[in-house]
């Protein structure tokens, strides 16, 4: 996935490459591939993936965010997928609905999933006692 | 009304055959026209002004890439089609446009495929193709956002409206009718063992933008608008949306 793919370069719609810094606001709609430094904030409406040697120190937000390098920041937010290599390292709140984690990773920070996904995981006794209340 | 802006240098004899070539086929296509000769002594924006004013439909460069770059400015804010009959050293961007040489482009205004092109503005001047940043310290803010800057002091810098000739991605991403330039960082592969071991160093690094604010961190610098007109920092760079209409021909590169 983090292989010098051209096709999956040329697709994706923004490239920060290993020797460029990129510092403040960055909003962006389509996908981001970051192999250099960021710091600030990263939104986009797309999938976000980030390379071994990234550093971010910011706040994330995509639709996926696949990662490989570290990350710092308050909040790391994906609409619908993060998965995290053993390289990824994450000191950050994370969100997101599905999570996958390669062996090696590393996570410090809180991990929150979707409201459907906490209740799916709920022990069976709380799911009923919460519909016998929904009923009353 | 067709009207075709000689440049100084195709007074040369070594371009008259050709230039002989070109008026026979325009009068034998019939779009034959007014004909304007620049020279010391007359002012390319006076030409230009005259021709509009006179009731020009279609302004057509004859010369190269350098008399491309000063006409596109002046006629970006009036109503007019543009057209190019390159001549002399090989032209660039009459490449990209599809544009043949000498008297073969006299075709391509015949069959006058018009498409309107978004151009780059860098300050007051227009630029069709890219704009380039030369090598030193700049401070570049995109889209009023965020700043990017490269740690590699080989890279070059250059904001592209559209080149499907140039290497790597550019070819690819830039186009001259999406509404957005592409900043490009690229080069940059370190000198003697390190290529070897630090590969990485030469991704370019794409960002697509609708404006920029460059500022040179040292005095007396400057970027480059389609390989010949210099314009001092600080410069605002961004998008004219559709503003060219321009004659293009079916081998284009957009």
């Amino acid at each position: 996935m983090f292989t010098k793919d051209e096709k999956n370069s040329s697709e994706s719609e923004t490239i920060i490459g290993p020797s460029v810094q990129v510092e403040g606001n960055f909003n962006g709609e389509g996908n981001i591939i970051v192999e250099g430094q960021v710091s600030g904030s990263l939104k986009t409406k797309g999938d976000l993936r980030i390379g071994t040697n990234a550093k971010i120190k910011a706040d994330i937000e995509a639709r996926n965010i696949f990662n490989a390098g570290e990350i710092r920041g308050s909040t790391v937010i994906a609409k619908d997928k993060i998965e995290l290599t053993k390289t990824a390292k994450v000191n950050s709140n994370v969100k997101a609905s599905v999570i996958s984690i390669e062996a090696g990773a590393i996570i410090n920070g809180k991990v929150n999933m979707s409201q459907e996904a906490a209740e799916e995981s709920q022990p069976l006794e709380l799911q009923d006692k919460k519909e016998k209340n929904n009923r009353k | 009304m067709y009207v075709y802006l000689y440049d100084t240098f195709i007074s040369e004899a070594k371009f008259q055959n050709t230039i002989a070539r070109v008026e026979t086929r325009l009068t034998d296509l019939g779009i034959a026209g007014k004909i304007c000769r620049l020279s010391v002594l007359t002012s390319i924006e006076e030409l230009v002004n005259d021709a509009v004013k006179n009731g020009a439909e279609t302004i057509v460069a004859v010369g190269n890439d350098e008399t491309v770059s000063k006409v596109i400015p002046l006629i970006a804010d009036h109503k007019v089609s543009f057209g190019i009959i390159p001549i002399g050293k090989p032209s660039r961007l009459a490449q990209l446009l599809g544009i043949p040489e000498g008297d073969k482009a006299c075709d391509v205004l015949s069959a006058r495929v018009v498409t309107k092109l978004d151009l780059g503005k860098a300050n007051q001047h227009y630029f069709l193709s890219r704009l380039e940043i030369p090598a030193g310290e700049y401070e570049i803010q995109l889209n009023g956002q965020y700043t990017a800057r490269s740690l590699n002091p080989n890279q070059t810098i250059t904001i592209y409206n559209f080149d499907s000739l140039a290497p790597g991605v550019v070819a690819d991403r830039s186009n001259p009718r999406d509404g957005q330039l592409e900043l490009i960082f690229s080069g940059g592969e370190s000198a003697g063992l390190g290529r070897f071991f630090n590969k990485d160093s030469a991704t370019e690094s794409v960002f697509p933008i609708k404006k920029a604010q460059i500022q040179g961190l040292n005095q007396d610098q400057s970027v480059i608008a389609d390989g010949y007109t210099i314009i001092n920092t600080p410069v605002n760079v961004g998008v004219a949306r559709s503003r060219l209409k321009m004659i293009v021909g079916k081998s284009r590169g957009f």
